[in-house]
């Protein structure tokens, strides 16, 4: 190879770096992501959701909001992801075939 | 090698420059083994981590002769406390005793190149070292290097630093009935970039020449951590096969295994079906030498077991009339092979071995195929119809495949000369200049284009995650957006075995890049993205890999500044030193959590400006624990996915929470 001008390189064996990557991602995903938590039954998202609704105000007496505005505050604040995944969770949320108690309430 | 710089004198002797003094007077020859720590990569491949291991190859490979000539049974290496390797066998012992050359054989062997007794001298028959240059390189690349010779009645020993003797041959103690040589080398610092041995490496490499030669004894021994592993098999190469099939579902129990012999030319094959997987894994040795790009053997080998298959197929009434005879493609899905061939004097291509070139081990290896794969079929018919089955299944498949591939094919998938929108280009068009980068989502590609250097960077970005191509067909991979274009891009084609009659196959030098980098966020959505595309490349584009083109951008974590001055870090450690360096109160510490948060003049600054950017090139090892590790980690099975995440949970590095 050329010897001018080397600039760093090391170089790394594909299978560690697969082992490592994957680990990493799978781990957190167990870990932060898909399980929900045994102290309340949420997994991240939901709980984010929830905590952002509180601090907005929202709770049984108030008006209803519409779903955008708190997707896009939980997403600013909180959750760095898409906002279909947080629509999902938060209308999951809403639904009486999804949960025995809904956690959110909508106005239909 | 020493040709060019004839021909450089020649020319440089006639034409004065005004530049330097290039005359007859600076045309070096290198003496011994100098030339070898001048040049280590000639003789070692490189002077990394691999180069070092390689050393114990060298040595290890000695006393692998040695048993193949069977004269030794058992070989001990053995990582000492201080990096130090001990490689031990019961063999003949090195030669000692006056050489015609006035020395020591033992010290002409351990001195000189091209000194060895593999050369038809009638000291072997067959063995894989050819050129006598192993020991003495590993001596040069050595502190110090000691061997010790029990042969004849007597311990001989002696002791070299950095290839030159230390001391004279000293006769020493009775050897009491034993034999065998024992070497002892210490890496030199100065010519490795690490030495620091790996257990697992050496373990995966000694079990692999314990498979191929059946009934030897390899230990391993880690001083350093008291582990220990040893290797023996008494089935040989069908262990090997089992053990490349342990946590794959088989077509059939035992697998098939033939012999043959012919004049001093010996042959041994072993394979079995697996349902898993679609892919092929055939590994190909020549006197136990690992011949990756395959060779005469593996063409023989893949001839006879075709016929053989379609002609037993045809006559015991496995395949109808109207079913179509299996082809070459057909009959390798979900095949595990191995193939060890012994000769004398093989004919390598090119300096690493990687490609048998003896031209009458095709007819030999064919032939013995042939007659013992008949046999086998005959024997075991029910195991045969399986076989069958599965490759007409395969045939079935691939040619729904193609129909679906022709139909995605036909619209212009991969061709036409229009780059897709996404990319963009840059003004070099020269290959070996330019480089790709492949970024995570728009944001990032889009502080990515403002950040790059036009004239010679690229930019690709990815849209949300890509597909695992390991659990995917060709037409569905084909059908996805990332993909193609991401393969229009790149401008080689893919590697693909249904592709194997059209005009679309992988051609390197179509490729427009001999840098391909893969630059995504550090955060743990950017690690599986990571080993979603070195999955694709693996599986569609190897050679890239193989021809080191595949980087992976390191991309900091912390930002530390004082607002006068910054510094980048990419680990918790780096952070912390480049805090103390400040040496005031001062200092904002930053954590990107994307490529997206960083500024388009950080990100140049960090990552993708060649002063200071690190890469990590990507590079395939051992293909057989490659293979395997994508089949875990990406493919259609999840019990192997599951053991692995419990095993090794407590090694994660990064937890994102």
């Amino acid at each position: 190879m050329n010897d001018e001008a080397r600039e760093s390189v090391r170089s790394i064996r594909i299978e560690d770096e697969m082992r490592t990557s994957y680990l990493d991602y799978a781990m957190s995903v167990i870990v932060a992501r898909a399980l929900p938590d045994v102290r309340d039954g949420l997994k991240p998202v939901h709980r984010r959701i929830l905590y952002t609704m509180g601090e907005m105000g929202l709770s049984g007496g108030s008006a209803y909001r519409k779903c955008a505005a708190i997707v896009g505050e939980v997403m600013g604040k909180y959750h760095p992801h898409g906002d279909g995944a947080l629509y999902d969770a938060l209308v999951r949320l809403a639904q009486d075939f999804s949960m025995r108690h809904p956690l959110v309430d909508q106005p239909w | 090698m020493t040709e060019k710089k004839g021909s450089a004198a020649a020319t440089g002797s006639r034409t004065k420059k005004p530049t330097g003094d290039y005359g007859a007077s600076s045309i070096q020859v290198l003496e011994g083994l100098e030339a070898v720590r001048k040049r280590p990569g000639m003789y070692i491949g490189s002077t990394d981590e691999r180069g070092l291991h390689h050393l114990v190859y060298e040595v290890v490979d000695n006393s692998v002769d040695e048993a193949m000539a069977g004269h030794a049974t058992r070989i001990v290496v053995r990582i000492n406390k201080d990096n130090s390797i001990t490689v031990a066998d019961d063999g003949r012992g090195v030669p000692v005793g006056k050489h015609s050359t006035g020395k020591d054989a033992l010290e002409v062997v351990h001195t000189v190149l091209h000194a060895g007794g593999k050369f038809g001298g009638g000291g072997y028959k067959v063995s894989g070292g050819l050129h006598g240059v192993g020991v003495s390189v590993v001596n040069a690349l050595s502190i110090k290097l000691r061997v010790e010779s029990a042969r004849d009645g007597f311990v001989w020993s002696q002791e070299y630093e950095r290839g030159v003797p230390r001391t004279k041959v000293i006769k020493g103690n009775p050897t009491a009935g034993r034999r065998g040589t024992t070497t002892t080398f210490l890496p030199d610092p100065e010519m490795f970039s690490t030495t620091e041995y790996s257990f697992e490496t050496l373990a995966n490499r000694l079990r692999e020449s314990a498979y191929l030669n059946k009934g030897l004894w390899m230990t391993l021994i880690d001083d350093r951590a008291d582990r220990e592993a040893t290797f023996y098999f008494q089935g040989g190469i069908v262990s090997f096969v089992r053990h490349l099939n342990r946590k794959r579902k088989v077509t059939h129990d035992r697998p098939v295994y033939i012999e043959g012999m012919e004049g001093t030319t010996s042959v041994e094959v072993a394979f079995q079906y697996q349902s898993d997987s679609w892919s092929e894994t055939l590994l190909a040795f020549a006197n136990n030498i690992n011949t990756i790009d395959g060779g005469t053997h593996v063409t023989g080998f893949r001839a006879a077991l075709t016929s053989s298959l379609n002609e037993w197929g045809r006559k015991n009434g496995a395949m109808k009339d109207n079913d179509p005879n299996l082809t070459g493609e057909d009959v390798r899905e979900g095949l595990t092979a191995v193939i060890s061939v012994k000769l004398v004097d093989p004919q390598f291509e090119g300096q690493t071995k990687a490609k048998l070139g003896t031209a009458e081990i095709k007819g030999i290896v064919q032939t013995a195929v042939n007659k013992g794969l008949t046999q086998f079929l005959e024997e075991n018919p029910s195991d045969g119809k399986e076989v069958i089955r599965q490759s007409l299944n395969a045939a079935r498949g691939r040619e729904a495949a193609r129909k679906a591939k022709e139909l995605v094919m036909r619209k212009g998938a991969l061709e036409g000369s229009a780059l897709p929108g996404k990319l963009a280009d840059c003004q070099e068009r020269d290959p070996a200049k330019s480089e790709l980068y492949i970024v995570e989502g728009e944001s990032a590609g889009g502080s990515a284009k403002q950040g790059r250097d036009r004239r010679f960077q690229a930019i690709f970005p990815l849209r949300g995650k890509l597909l695992n191509v390991e659990k995917a067909r060709i037409d569905k991979i084909l059908g996805s957006d990332n993909i193609r274009t991401l393969i229009m891009a790149l401008g080689a084609g893919i590697q693909d075995s249904s592709m194997e009659d059209s005009n679309s196959r992988f051609d390197i030098t179509k490729l427009r890049y001999h840098r391909v980098i893969i630059m995504t966020d550090a955060d743990v959505d950017g690690a599986h993205i990571r080993t979603l595309l070195l999955t694709f490349f693996y599986r569609y584009m190897p050679a890239i890999i193989e021809a080191g083109y595949l980087y992976i951008a390191q991309p900091p974590l912390y930002r530390v500044s004082t607002g006068k001055e910054t510094k980048y870090a990419a680990t918790e450690k780096e952070r912390d030193d480049a805090i103390a360096s400040f040496k005031t109160k001062n200092v904002s510490v930053q954590r990107f959590k994307g490529l997206g948060e960083m500024n388009a003049e950080q990100l140049w600054e960090t990552a993708m400006n060649p002063e200071n950017r690190v890469f990590l090139q990507a590079r395939i090892e051992d293909a057989a624990v490659a293979n395997e590790i994508f089949e875990m980690l990406m493919g259609e099975r999840v019990e192997p996915r599951r053991d692995f995440i419990k095993a090794e949970a407590h090694k994660v590095q990064n937890l994102d929470v």
